[in-house]
């Protein structure tokens, strides 16, 4: 029987013996070839050790994508702890709620950041490590030699945080294993990434798609991905790319969608005669973006979507025969069935060209929570079926997104449960009631808000502005409604449940 | 009638953007390049299609990129109501 091996030992080991002097990573001006990855890594696992982390500890990593990213994750994995890696872009109770959540023991972060404030509230984090982009001060004092140790079983081998319907955010523990899930075939068949391919994602690492395309897919081709700390934005991304020449391109069609408006045809500033593919999840693409892309920048695009319950994309379009507007077809290896509402694996699916349920079973599959019992139950369904939350159309072997099958919006890759953006609402004085539903702006879905107002003869347009700006106070950009409409009454049930699906205008 | 870059400015101003960002603006600059954002711009479009009483195709929204695109656009369909 072959031996359990450690999965970023086998990975380092791999690269450091087919490539050692290759870039594994670029970041600003930096490289980080294969070898020095490898002994950062393995320093970073000292240090973790010294810093009294053992094997089944989690050690959560609140930093921005750099080279230090990489070795803190896999210098974690090499000790047998599970890296954690969570948004650079909470607040510090948001951090402070994650850390107990995951019992943390050690944070790795940058100085001053709010997950360091954060942790000053939760007494079983008992290490915080600071980092530059680079990695922690005294890092090279440490050995590059180091026995990688295997997770106690049942210890997850990384975990990441999706946002849950109630705003509280849900662990979604991987065995160490699923980490390499997303190479094949998703890499290898659909991507057909090879070991001369520059890989840069302009989503971050510590969601499922940036972490899969950036250092899954470099490490395990042997490729060299491309790291980028700051916030994307379309002249920033055209910048990176511009001057790393990735041959593969990895967004969101948010951002594609302000690349496109910044895109000058032919001028030095917007290169992209390096890429060869750009990849889109995380949102539905919309079919006149996925077109004018392609038309404008002769680059082909594909659309897929992928959860970080799979870490993995499920479906995806191929190269080839790109069906715009389309989540694409079935990625090998993943079953996919679409059912009625309450459905689960055994139930019969609908007919083509009706919407069902998307239900999917496959490798690698989270099949619990932390700590999520509940919410496992609902979403966990038996004989290995996963519940997506996601609504499609199947015609000709093609399946289309139709929305969720919950009250969640997916608003520029971010998940944004209506929960907390109405929650903020109240707290005007203004407001007697809101409820908030996804409203579509150039295709993309985008929060609007529905609001009841205590006196219904207040000046419409002036709050309307104000409320607009009182939610940016409060909320992350992504989550600040683009509009907001007035009502007598909200739609109800005879409960008295507000029905949020009857103001969607999606 | 026609609308001017003037009311433009007013509407950026209703959706959120920093009054000293709306006040530099160069009408003929791509507005990402001024301070705008991926929040803002959906904002604003909404706000177009809603007070200009018009729908902007997602192909042709995406050549918008100024504020003289935008009010080009808006006249081109009878200015305002």
């Amino acid at each position: 029987m072959p031996q359990p091996e450690n999965v970023a030992a086998r990975l380092l080991a791999v690269n450091l013996a087919r490539c050692p002097d290759k870039a594994a990573f670029l970041c600003g001006d930096d490289t980080l070839t294969h070898r020095a990855l490898a002994a950062d890594s393995a320093r970073f696992a000292n240090l973790l050790r010294a810093r009294g982390v053992v094997p089944g500890d989690r050690v959560a990593l609140v930093l921005p994508d750099s080279l230090a990213y990489p070795k803190a994750f896999l210098g974690a994995m090499l000790l047998g702890a599970a890296p954690v890696p969570v948004s650079a872009m909470l607040t510090p109770e948001e951090y402070a709620f994650i850390l107990a959540d995951c019992a943390a023991t050690a944070l790795v972060t940058w100085e001053d950041s709010p997950a360091a404030g954060g942790a000053r509230d939760v007494p079983g984090v008992q290490t915080v490590l600071f980092c530059a982009l680079d990695g922690p001060w005294g890092l090279s004092a440490h050995s590059t030699e180091f026995q990688p140790a295997l997770p106690p079983e049942g210890s997850p081998g990384f975990m990441l945080y999706s946002s849950g319907s109630t705003g509280r955010p849900k662990g979604v523990p991987h065995a160490a294993a699923n980490l390499l899930g997303p190479a094949q075939p998703w890499g290898s068949e659909i991507l057909g990434v090879t070991a001369g391919d520059v890989l840069f994602s302009a989503s971050k690492m510590s969601f499922a798609y940036g972490l899969m395309s950036s250092l899954t897919l470099p490490l395990f081709f042997g490729a060299t991905g491309v790291l980028f700390p700051g916030k994307p934005g379309p002249y920033e991304l055209f910048e990176a790319i511009g001057r790393h020449r990735p041959s593969l391109f990895f967004c969101v069609p948010t951002l594609y969608n302000l690349m496109l408006r910044a895109f000058e045809p032919g001028a030095a500033e917007s290169d992209l005669s390096s890429l060869r593919l750009c990849y889109s999840a995380g949102e539905a693409l919309p079919a006149s973006l996925c077109r004018e892309w392609t038309r404008q920048t002769g680059v082909e695009i594909l659309d897929g979507i992928g959860s970080t319950e799979a870490f993995n994309l499920f479906v995806s379009n191929r190269r080839g025969r790109v069906h715009c507007g389309t989540s694409g077809e079935p990625v090998p290896g993943f079953e996919t069935r679409l059912v009625a509402d309450g459905g689960d694996g055994q139930s019969p699916e609908v007919p083509d060209a009706t919407p069902g349920n998307l239900l999917i079973r496959g490798p690698g599959l989270c099949r619990a929570y932390w700590n999520r019992p509940e919410k496992t139950a609902e979403t966990m369904l038996a004989d290995g079926w996963l519940a997506t939350g996601d609504v499609y159309v199947r015609e000709g072997g093609v399946f289309t997104h139709q929305g969720r099958s919950d009250d969640m919006l997916k608003v520029g890759a971010h998940w944004v449960s209506p929960v907390q953006v109405e929650d903020a609402l109240r707290t005007h004085p203004a407001v007697a009631e809101c409820a908030v539903a996804g409203l579509r702006v150039e295709g993309l879905v985008r929060p609007c808000a529905h609001v009841v107002l205590k006196d219904p003869g207040q000046d419409k347009s002036r709050l309307g502005l104000e409320l607009a700006r009182h939610a940016r106070g409060l909320l992350p950009p992504y989550m600040c409604p683009v509009r907001v409409d007035f009502h007598a009454v909200l739609p109800k049930t005879p409960t008295g449940k507000i029905q949020r699906f009857r103001l969607r205008s999606v | 009638m026609a609308v001017t870059g003037l009311e433009l400015k007013a509407m950026l101003e209703e959706i959120g953007v920093k009054p000293e960002v709306v006040r530099a603006l160069d009408p003929a600059g791509p507005l990402l390049k001024q301070g705008l954002d991926s929040i803002d711009f959906p904002a604003f479009c909404a706000l177009v299609e809603e007070r200009f009483g018009l729908r902007l195709d997602d192909a042709e929204a995406l050549k918008l990129r100024t504020l003289e695109d935008f009010t080009a656009r808006i006249n081109h369909s009878g200015g305002k109501p």
